[in-house]
């Protein structure tokens, strides 16, 4: 393990994204403390603050690092808790779907005739449909809220944890030590759950890695368009929503850094991915 | 005595790897006459495919050569600049991998692969190029050549595309060809006849042959003369028959009692206890000892003696009697 | 002396998976392949209690189908293997713990995310032959008993060296306490000094505990080592079975005398030698030729060999053999 990790520190660009893709988890998660505001006690707001520029010192006598939104919203504490519900999402989404599509996906390689067919045609059919329609879909369907967005996530992305899982599980119970297990005899759950899914378990934790910041930025589309998570909850896509009529009349700040977050977080995310992706990847290995 | 096609001397080449420095190859010395068949024989880690890379210049870092010399018809190898290296390698210099899918490409077709080959180091007319290709799949025992030089590898079965890869070696009359356990991967009735095409191949064009193995059957009956490897280092070397009849390096003998051919039915081989030593932490002494049944004090600290006479050479502070 | 473990017509064909994209290639006219291989064709043989069969061949003759059907891991498409008369599978499932497996490759056969103290016990504890108290001790004894230090139980199997690997697979396989073992190529992938050190280990432990065994090897001379009786293979059928000691002696199937002829032996004089190589290649299991399947190789073949296929016949010297000239 400690060879892995030293390892990856090898890559500084990725050991760079780890850090920041950490600061920013730690960020988010003690936002209640660091945050100079609540943006959600809308007792808490002054008008009087709406729409002031980075560095404004406002009524209640801090200054607004990033500036105030059209509420007089400080936003660096909204940003702080926009990230927070951006992450619960796309960490639910992602270890939803990862259960959901390891399972289908070892279910198919395993049991292999027609419920390998069946599974399977449906995965592919829905990979080669674009995720965001089929999310729009689904939230347009169940309404807002918190589950039914991870609802729409989770059926938006399960099919690629299920691709991944099938072919890892495919190579895995061909390989000699499966045989092994089966020729003992053992049961076919014990084999399932003790020797096959160990080992398709790391190709598909690359996959959720990159998966959850997939998640993450679908979920901002669908609250950009409105279609996500009730006002009373502002993710990061709802804020850049709120800022973007006022893009036009010089007031960039209000949808820049919360899309700026969004977009280190997930290029953060993405980099850790493709690290992970690396080196696990066994042709790769020097 | 003529003089030596191939001159290598205290050849050494390492891995620097994050572990530590791996002494692949660790003061390698023989010499090769042209048209002689060498077997290199050794178990793996032994050094003896390193060796082989060493020699045409095929190692991939981080391994390294960190010195001596191989003067190969007057010129020394090592440090020669790559284009250089280039020009040689399959020209003079041919290599036999294992895995013939190693030298063969997959996307175009033999004919088109042996033109190429043929035509990187001399103007050669497509048509010349075909016919002399045709010839050389011929001669390897490629049935029906000239209609064969259109396939694609992929439509040879294994035994014949290894004998692709020989005859793509063979192509420019090399006149050294490193073979590295090139039918280790075949079956017995295919191995026996690329075993019986190679020896009369050197044989009819004088062609130097280093046939690098870890099977003692095929060595003593291709090579001309044998050199043992253990843990980086040649332990023991000579003429084959007088090597595999009587040892005198205790391994040697360790590896022929080994087989089971020289054992009687059902009953225990004399095996040779424990496994090889660590390249990265090689002993000081002898690297044998550890597993010797000779061994004692003297072989822990200075490395064995070099003993060479009759063409026999061999590395050992208790060497086994010479035969009467 | 009665059989312990009966093979009776077994039979093993692939057939080939199409896919939806095949079929519909198939059906503009491409041209996918829909014949079905016949791995191992009608074969049967005998292991008497105590006895070690060696199976050869060379690759693609069908001698690992066939220990994989002996080892209960693939089910046969006809015909039957039973041990004592009881059935090896059932179902497509192994009923049996009876027969154990140790296969060739000691790096694939192991799980590479499971301490081999663990690997070892797995079987014993789901079978109830050992309780998970007392699993250490066991995993302890038979460590000890394949030459491995007990110590060395938590450890993952990348940290072994392929002939502790195999060691570790052997000592999986008799933790299960079965009376059959199947070899599966257990030396191909060994060192020399190894091999050596395998084999002794294999002689030993199936002397102390009185193993039936099938052993298959493409290697001549570890066969006839371990080997009470010889069975040779050749495009999924027995050509010759019989005591390993008669047939290399005196082979009378023209296959197994032109594969002994081709095995390079350890020369220890000076003289030049011929080597003998079976003229032609393995034909492709896919269309194995009429009548005898060595027949375009044979240098003995005949009208007759071209039309019928010969049988298995008992020869007077108890060998049994498939061929009409021999």
């Amino acid at each position: 393990m400690n060879a892995f990790w030293r390892e990856y520190a090898e890559n500084k660009v990725a050991l760079a994204a780890a850090l920041i893709v950490l600061i920013i988890v730690s960020a988010a998660l003690s936002a209640p403390w660091i945050a100079p505001q609540d943006p959600y006690d809308l007792a808490g707001l002054n008008l009087m603050d709406a729409r002031r520029p980075p560095g404004f010192v406002g009524s209640n006598g801090y200054p607004h690092l990033l500036g105030t939104d059209a509420q007089g919203r400080d936003l660096f504490s909204a940003i702080l808790y926009g990230l927070r519900i951006s992450l619960q999402m796309g960490v639910a989404a992602g270890l939803v779907a990862l259960s959901i599509g390891a399972l289908l996906g070892i279910l198919a390689a395993q049991a292999g005739g027609w419920i390998e067919t069946a599974i399977m045609r449906v995965v592919d059919l829905q990979l080669s449909f674009p995720a965001i329609l089929l999310a729009l879909v689904l939230v347009a369907v169940l309404g807002q809220g918190k589950s039914q967005l991870v609802i729409a996530l989770v059926a938006a992305q399960y099919a690629y944890f299920a691709r991944t899982a099938y072919g890892a599980a495919s190579a895995e119970r061909r390989k000699d030590y499966v045989e092994a297990a089966a020729a003992t005899p053992l049961g076919t759950l014990h084999i399932v759950f003790r020797h096959i899914l160990p080992n398709v378990l790391p190709p598909l934790i690359v996959v959720a890695t990159v998966q959850v910041a997939n998640a993450i930025s679908l979920e901002a589309t669908l609250s950009f368009l409105g279609l996500g998570l009730p006002p009373t909850e502002p993710s990061l896509g709802m804020l850049i929503a709120n800022g973007f009529q006022y893009m036009m009349s010089g007031r960039y700040w209000i949808s820049v850094y919360p899309g700026l977050a969004l977009i280190v977080l997930i290029v953060g995310i993405n980099l850790v991915g493709d690290q992970l992706r690396d080196q696990t990847n066994p042709r790769l290995r020097r | 005595m003529t003089a030596p096609l191939l001159e290598v001397t205290d050849l050494r080449t390492h891995f620097l790897t994050r572990a530590g420095v791996a002494k692949a190859v660790d003061g390698v010395s023989f010499s090769l006459a042209p048209g002689e068949i060498l077997g290199l024989v050794g178990e793996s880690g032994s050094g003896k495919s390193v060796t082989g890379f060493s020699l045409i210049g095929l190692v991939d870092p981080p391994g390294r050569i960190v010195g001596g010399s191989i003067c190969f018809a007057g010129r020394d190898l090592v440090g020669l600049p790559p284009e250089e290296m280039r020009a040689l390698r399959g020209r003079r210099i041919a290599m036999v991998f294992q895995d013939p899918q190693a030298t063969l490409n997959p996307v175009l077709t033999i004919g088109q692969q042996m033109a190429l080959a043929l035509q990187a180091h001399a103007w050669v007319s497509d048509r010349a190029a075909a016919e002399r290709a045709a010839a050389m799949l011929t001669r390897v025992g490629i049935p029906e050549a000239a209609s064969r030089l259109s396939n694609y590898p992929h439509e040879f079965s294994g035994g014949m595309r290894q004998r692709v890869a020989i005859a793509m070696a063979l192509l420019n009359g090399p006149e050294l060809i490193v073979a590295d356990e090139p039918t280790t991967a075949l079956d017995v009735s295919i191995q026996a006849q690329i075993l019986a095409e190679m020896k009369a191949l050197a044989r009819e064009s004088g062609t130097a042959l280093i046939w690098i193995s870890h099977d003692l059957a095929t060595v003593s009956s291709l090579a001309d003369r044998v050199l043992v490897m253990y843990a980086g280092r040649i332990v023991e070397s000579g003429p084959v028959g007088e090597v595999l009849r009587a040892p005198r390096h205790p391994y040697t003998r360790g590896l022929l009692d080994s087989l089971p051919a020289m054992a009687e039915p059902g009953q225990r081989l004399r095996q040779i206890p424990g496994t090889a030593p660590s390249l990265l932490a090689l002993p000081p002494g002898c690297p044998f000892a550890p597993r010797c049944p000779r061994a004692d004090a003297a072989c822990a600290a200075p490395p064995p003696p070099r003993v060479e006479s009759d063409g026999r050479l061999f590395l050992c502070h208790h060497p086994l009697e010479a035969a009467a | 002396m009665t059989a312990l473990v009966e093979a009776r017509a077994l039979t093993r064909r692939f057939d080939p998976r199409l896919t939806i994209g095949d079929r519909i290639a198939a059906a503009f006219g491409a041209t996918v392949e829909t014949r079905t291989v016949r791995a191992v064709s009608d074969v049967s043989f005998a292991i008497r209690k105590g006895e070690t069969l060696g199976l050869v061949g060379e690759s693609g003759c069908g001698k690992s189908t066939l220990g994989r059907m002996v080892a209960g891991i693939l089910p046969p498409s006809g015909g039957a293997i039973s041990v004592d008369g009881q059935p090896v599978m059932r179902g497509g499932h192994k009923t049996t713990t009876r027969i154990q497996t140790v296969f060739q490759d000691p790096f694939a056969s192991l799980n590479p995310r499971r301490r081999i103290g663990d690997t070892i016990s797995e079987g014993p504890i789901a079978h109830g032959l050992v309780t998970r108290a007392a699993a250490p001790a066991f995993v302890a004894d038979w460590l000890t008993r394949v030459g491995l230090d007990p110590a060395v139980a938590t450890r993952f199997p990348h940290q072994f060296s392929g002939g502790q690997r195999q060691r570790v697979a052997i000592a999986r396989a008799l933790a299960m306490q079965p009376e059959i073992l199947v070899c599966d190529e257990p030396v191909a992938s060994l060192d020399v000094s190894i091999q050596a050190q395998i084999l002794n280990l294999f002689l030993d432990l199936r002397a102390a505990l009185g193993l039936t065994c099938l052993f298959i090897s493409h290697d001549l001379s570890v066969v006839r080592h371990v080997s009470d009786r010889v069975a040779i293979m050749y495009l999924g059928r027995i050509v010759e079975i019989g005591a390993a000691a008669r047939i290399y002696a005196a082979p009378r199937h023209p296959y197994t005398q032109a594969l002994l002829d081709s095995v390079p032996k350890l020369r220890l004089d000076a003289a030049s030698v011929a080597f003998r190589p079976i003229a032609g290649e393995l034909p492709s299991p896919l269309s194995p030729p009429e009548g005898c399947a060595f027949h375009p190789r044979c240098p003995r073949a005949s009208d007759l060999c071209r039309r019928d296929r010969p049988v298995l016949t008992a020869q007077p010297d108890g060998t049994e053999v498939a061929c009409h000239h021999a």
